[in-house]
Formats: C-alpha cells, structure tokens, sequence
C-alpha cells in the first residue's frame, strides 16, 4: 500500500475513533444530565419513563461508541516512523486549535457555575443543570490542564508533540499558568478577609484564568515555533 | 566571564544536503518546528539533540554548533 494510502487509512480510523469518542461522551453527559435529577432541591420531577429513556439512550451512546473505539484499528505501518511523525504533524496543528477553545469553552461554563455558586451561599435550592454544569466545569478543568501538561498522547506521536521544544513551549505555557493561578489565590486569601462570598464566587474565575493563560500562552508559542519555516 | 551564546550552521548544512526542515525532522526524529527553532536560534538543542543533528549531516558537532561572544573581549 502507498503511504498516501496508508494515511488515508490511518485518517479514516482517527476520525472513527472520535466519533466514538464523541459517541462515549455525550453519552456520558447524558447519564450525567439524568443522574443530577437524583440531586435534592429541584422542584421539578421527570417520570420513571422519562429517566429510564435518558439512561438507556446515554448507555447505548456509551456502548456503541466504545465498541467502535475498540475494533477500531490504526494500520501499524501509520504508528511507527515516518508516517507517523507525518501523522503527528497534522495532529499538532490540529491540538494547537484546541488549544484556544479552551478558555472559551471555561468562560461558557462560568456563568453558570458561579449562580450555582450564589444558591449555594445564599441556602436556596439548587437545579439540576446547576448541579451537571459544575460538574462538567469540574472535569473539564482537570481534562485541559491533563492535555496542556501532555498527558495521554499516543507513543507514535511523541518524536513529535513530545519533543525536547514541545516539553520547553508547554513548561512556558504552564508556568503562566501557575503564576496567574498563584496570584489569583493570593489576591482569594486578601478577599475572604471581607467579603466571602465574593471569594466563593471567584475560585471559578481564577481556575478559568489560570488553565485559560497556559493555553493561549501554548497556542502562541507553538504558533512562532512553526513560523517561517520550510 | 562574557556571555556567550550558542550558534549553528544548521541552515546551511541542511541546504547543502538538499533536504527540507520536514525531511531533516524527520531523519533526527523530532517536530519541523524543532528544527526550525534551532535554525532561527530561538531553541537551544540538548547535547543529545545536537549530537543526533550532526550525526544525521555526518559531521562532527563543532561544525554545526559554536560559541559566539557577545562580551566582545
């Protein structure tokens, strides 16, 4: 097989396995928009067939997508050498992308997290979308500064996202990160002192800010590291 | 002691070699932009990177890579 088939190939199996990614997901975002009905507080009452529509429908998400995960094979010739240094290439322009939607995809969630905060604070009752959005602001953090600090990246891709100037532009990226996270925590422990609710409602602020500063910073730098090349 | 900084002939080395930076990158076994950083001196290579980079030219690292001095002494 030629290599530009072979890569075709390769591209075929990626974008199948993140569909069935996707698939895995949302599938998880549907269980856990039915399994925050559970949360106390809402007023509001889905019915047994109503819950029951969601779990199967999210459950059958999550099966089909990892069933799809798991037959779906890279050629082998695309995960060792050349091609997958080519293959890693176009990843990397394709990660840098997401690199910028991160930030956004935080201040979204912001909203939300911080009236959840407020109901909270002021002992009201709590909807379940508050409940599933914090949760998934939760994760997201944690999933973002995962892959700004490279975790989870294949062994074939590594000659690549993984080099000695990759590691160097994400210890830059991550150090803002730390600073801007560092200093927003100082400048919490001087608020507590007179408003606390204030400082409750900001601890989302500075999380967006601090994992929001590393990934422009990343997105920067890898975009001057590629300029005026060959 | 004066500052010193690293320079490279890289460039040139990798033209007369008629190979592109993706060629080279992929010879060494790292990223284009790797080798472009380093060309445009805003990288500095390991010891090891820079030992891989000559051995892919067949040429002894000093000839790819030398001190220069900025103090001017």
């Amino acid at each position: 097989m030629a290599d530009e088939d072979i890569l075709a190939l390769a591209r075929r199996v990626d974008m199948r396995r993140k569909f069935a990614l996707m698939s895995v997901l949302l599938g998880l975002v549907v269980v856990g928009a039915g399994a925050s009905q559970f949360t106390p507080g809402d007023p509001i009452e889905f019915s047994p067939l109503v819950l029951e529509s969601v779990f199967g429908l999210g459950g059958a998400m999550i099966v089909i997508g990892g069933l799809v995960m798991l037959f779906s094979r890279t050629p082998p010739e695309a995960r060792a050498g050349r091609l997958a240094m080519m293959r890693a290439e176009r990843m990397r322009a394709k990660r840098n992308v997401a690199f910028l939607l991160m930030p956004l995809s935080l201040g979204l969630m912001l909203t939300g997290v911080i009236q959840a905060l407020n109901k909270v604070g002021g002992a009201l009752p709590i909807e379940h979308i508050q409940v599933f959005v914090v949760s998934a602001f939760v994760i997201f953090v944690l999933i973002f500064v995962a892959l700004l600090s490279g975790q989870g990246l294949d062994r074939w891709s590594k000659p690549v996202l993984d080099d000695e100037l990759s590691r160097q532009i994400r210890a830059k990226a991550l150090g803002l990160g730390y600073l801007v996270m560092a200093g927003g925590l100082a400048g919490l422990v001087a608020t507590s002192l007179f408003d606390r609710a204030l400082t409750i409602d900001l601890i989302p602020v500075v999380a967006a800010l601090g994992v929001g500063s590393a990934s422009v910073r990343l997105f920067w730098l890898e975009r001057a590291a590629g300029g005026d090349g060959e | 002691m004066n500052e010193l900084k690293l320079g490279n002939r890289l460039k040139d080395a990798r033209t007369e070699a008629g190979l592109t930076q993706a060629e080279l990158a992929l010879k060494v076994g790292v990223s284009r932009k790797t080798i472009n950083t380093v060309e445009n001196a805003v990288f500095i290579p390991s010891t090891t990177l820079a030992l891989a980079l000559a051995k892919a030219f067949s040429q002894p690292v000093e000839t790819l890579f030398f001190l220069i001095d900025e103090g001017g002494a």
